[in-house]
């Protein structure tokens, strides 16, 4: 041994042509692959090849990425992140880190067990990889067993005996196949081959229910999208028989003592606010839909809803007119306190990571922006009181937003305009 | 590669918070005369960052880009990368590390 350390500089991928819906709302580095993030697949490779030290330039989800890494140090590597904004050719951060000395630039495209064999450069190389990359680093998994040649399972997989399994062949951690089903491909964790099914050449990617009697050819099955990776189509089905996501359902955007509150308010105030709208004169109510909540990543939950329909007081100014909105947080749909709502179109207007960022905290009676004094139309600053308190909201800011939006109600400071007034 | 006589180097307070996030695009304004087009802000002073300071942070941007410059944060501490990170304002600005 010389004693010198290896050192590399490791690229994490930004994105890939074809991959938007391998990654989810996530980062494509963690995307599950043969019952493991994708990353954790090459952090054991770079471990198994002596590398001591790596520098990871991460441009996209870097803090999904490190606590990924501070979860685990299984890999005995020391790993530090340092984030680009865009993800760097081996080239270029060769070039900016050379200070660095690394002693090879690697990137996700490839796994160090496998070098030649692309992953990551299209759908099909994500999926036909597995094949090659199947007996190198299904060995090294915990439970996993190789019940035939070419055939594995994981941890807590359950293979009914009259399902046929053919070879290259995984069944992942918890995946489910059921009767007479037939399987020459890949089942992610967690994922349901139902009776009769058939997969042939293709993968049924993590918590994903394969309907009975469905045959699943040359393609992908991710959640309730068909994406074949031969021709690059993508297909969505509506039909939960055929193919369904197995993810439970969005978690509720208030807690239970809120929603009670909620009620609570609702029941104690009705008389008095309606009457004092109807004494204003003009349309009671104005209609308006908020653009549904985006869950962060990491969660495997249902990463999409329908946009929320509620009310507001057409002819109040004040934070008072958002009074009828007590009912979606009653419902779970809006928090107490969170970001603004925005329309579908408002929300189909934000642009890049920053600002679709606002649509990762739930809609609020009380929020962010109009906290630290910023109204529609919404500037750049709004834009990011709504991304920070999406992305760290402590209890002290909640507490600072509920002060400033109570003094707003009860000092009647105006400065709430309708959705409609906003562009 | 620019030029430094084209660059704008500015220094960001210890706190750039509400109350000196306007002074801050105020100065920015004023001294981003017509010979430059980059923006440098030395951040290696910068201890704390609101959403308020997020927001001068994005104006100064968006002046730089305004004559197809950038803005470069110049050595910022890993509790403002981490900032910039969870508001994905990493991917707009140039961070240089120290």
């Amino acid at each position: 041994m010389s004693g010198s350390l290896e050192k590399v500089i490791f690229i994490c991928p930004d994105s890939r042509p074809g991959l938007e819906r391998v990654a989810g709302d996530g980062p494509l580095a963690l995307a599950l692959y043969l019952g493991k993030p994708l990353l954790d697949h090459a952090l054991d490779g770079l471990a198994r090849r002596g590398v001591k030290e790596v520098l990871m330039l991460v441009s996209a989800w870097p803090e999904e990425i490190r606590r990924f890494l501070q979860g685990s140090h299984t890999w005995k590597l020391s790993v530090r992140v340092v984030t680009e904004s865009v993800e760097p050719s081996p080239g270029t951060a060769a070039e900016k880190h050379a200070a660095y000395k690394a002693h090879e630039v690697l990137t996700l495209d490839f796994l160090p067990q496998a070098p030649g064999v692309p992953v990551l450069t299209s759908l099909e190389a994500w999926h036909r990889s597995r094949a090659e990359l199947l007996p190198l680093l299904a060995p090294s998994m915990i439970g996993t067993q190789e019940i035939s040649p070419g055939v594995w399972t994981g941890l807590r997989a359950q293979v009914d005996p009259t399902a046929v399994l053919t070879a290259p062949c995984w069944i992942g951690p918890a995946a489910r196949v059921s009767r007479r089903a037939r399987v020459q491909g890949f089942v992610e964790e967690g994922s349901i081959v139902d009776h009769d099914a058939v997969v042939e050449d293709s993968t049924v990617g993590p918590s994903t229910s394969l309907g009975a009697m469905t045959l699943l050819k040359t393609s992908l099955a991710m959640g309730s999208h068909l994406l074949n990776w031969r021709t690059g189509s993508v297909t969505h089905l509506t039909d939960t028989f055929l193919l369904a996501p197995l993810t439970r359902s969005p978690t509720p955007s208030s807690s239970i003592p809120g929603r009670v509150a909620a009620l609570l308010i609702l029941l104690c105030t009705w008389p008095a606010v309606l009457l004092l709208a109807v004494v204003r004169g003009g349309s009671l109510f104005h209609r308006a839909l908020a653009a549904p909540t985006r869950q962060p990543a990491g969660t495997r939950i249902a990463p999409q809803g329908n946009p929320v329909p509620y009310r507001e007081i057409a002819s109040f100014t004040t934070l008072w007119r958002r009074w009828p909105m007590l009912w979606n947080v009653v419902a779970g749909e809006f928090a107490w306190i969170g970001n603004p709502p925005l329309t579908p179109q408002e929300a189909g207007s934000l642009e890049g990571e920053f600002e679709r960022r606002w649509l990762e905290a739930p809609t609020g009676l009380f929020t962010a922006p109009e906290a630290e004094g910023s109204f529609p139309p919404w500037d750049d600053t709004a834009k990011a009181h709504a991304a920070l308190f999406a992305g760290c909201a402590d209890a002290a800011w909640r507490r600072r937003i509920l002060i400033h939006s109570l003094r707003m109600l009860f000092l009647g400071q105006p400065g709430i305009p309708s959705p409609a007034s906003a562009p | 590669m620019k030029s430094p006589e084209n660059v704008l180097v500015l220094t960001a307070p210890s706190e750039l918070t509400a109350n000196d996030a306007s002074s801050l695009r105020d100065k920015a304004k004023t001294r981003f005369t017509e010979n430059y087009t980059d923006i440098n802000l030395d951040c290696s002073h910068l201890g704390f960052i609101d959403s308020s300071g997020l927001g001068a942070l994005i104006s100064l941007q968006k002046l730089a880009a305004q004559r197809s410059g950038t803005l470069r944060l110049l050595k910022p501490q890993s509790a403002v990368i981490q900032i910039l990170e969870l508001t994905r304002l990493h991917r707009i600005f140039e961070i240089v590390p120290g």
